[in-house]
């Protein structure tokens, strides 16, 4: 999602169709805006309320804040570390 | 903005009535935002039914938002009471829920036999303390015969239970705020 934010600001739908379309992550409605709120709460996204382009209808956008782009540095790391630990360790069997 | 059919509008009264104990700019800002998603899932032609079903129930839908709230409020605070809350919620029975639980639990029977101590020895100091008795026993309490061993702390008894009292509620803390920030660290799963 951080990595997602740090492209452009998204809102609530917008970020949940780019997930299940692209990342394949089926992610519902109850867990996103939950998720987006503890985000916002730990300075990590920020938010505001703009009008769409057709003038009817107010959305939320989030957008990474400095201390988001840190985290989301961090967990990249982390998770390119994981994942090649993992695939070293998956590929052990076709070396042999 | 409204999102109008009749089953939207129940859900959404529903939600407001669960986020009743968060502060009138959240709740509303939480409202608005479902309000938004599910107008917008309405004109794409999705039936009310279809809109609501990834949101759950109005109750469960806002617990979510309430447990944020006040693992986010227990973070930020320098109120132990504050962390209890969220250590105590049943969806946080985890190791570290469990374990800061134990540890608390001790901390807090030390504090009780802390506060005994100091009110026993106010009311009887003689009979009252840390007793050594011969050939090689300990009591901690009070004894009949004070002649049949040696109190080790005296009225330094005093002191003892109120540095006691100090530790355990520093220790109880430090507790707290761990767990809190472990279970925050927890949840913030793979996906953020």
């Amino acid at each position: 999602m951080l990595s997602l934010l740090q492209e452009r600001a998204h809102y609530g739908l917008e970020i949940l169709e780019r997930l299940r379309g692209e990342a394949g992550v089926d992610l519902a409605e109850g867990t996103i805006y939950p998720m987006l709120y503890r985000l916002e709460k730990s300075d990590r996204v920020r938010s505001e309320w703009r009008i769409d382009e057709s003038g009817a209808r107010p959305r939320k956008y989030y957008a990474l804040t400095g201390e988001g782009r840190r985290d989301l540095k961090a967990q990249l790391s982390e998770w390119r570390r994981l994942a090649s630990a993992l695939g070293r360790f998956l590929d052990r069997e076709t070396k042999r | 903005m409204s999102a109008d059919p009749a089953e939207v509008e129940e859900w959404l009264r529903q939600l407001k009535e669960s986020l009743a104990s968060m502060t009138s700019p959240e709740r509303d800002n939480i409202l608005k935002e479902a309000r938004s998603h599910l107008c917008e899932r309405l004109a794409a032609g999705c039936t009310p039914s279809a809109a609501l079903a990834g949101f759950g129930s109005p109750e469960d839908y806002a617990q979510r938002f309430v447990e944020e709230m006040q693992t986010g409020d227990a973070l930020r605070s320098t109120d132990t009471a504050a962390h209890l809350p969220v250590i105590a919620n049943p969806t946080n029975r985890t190791f570290v829920a469990t374990l800061a639980g134990v540890g608390i639990a001790v901390l807090g029977v030390l504090s009780c036999v802390a506060v005994l101590m100091l009110i026993a020895k106010l009311f009887d100091p003689v009979h009252v303390g840390v007793w050594r008795l011969r050939p090689n026993g300990l009591i901690v309490g009070k004894i009949r015969n004070p002649a049949e061993g040696a109190d080790l702390l005296g009225t330094w008894l005093y002191p003892f239970c109120v540095g006691v009292l100090a530790l355990s509620g520093m220790g109880c803390r430090a507790l707290l705020l761990w767990a809190a920030r472990q279970l925050a660290r927890g949840r913030s799963g793979i996906l953020a």
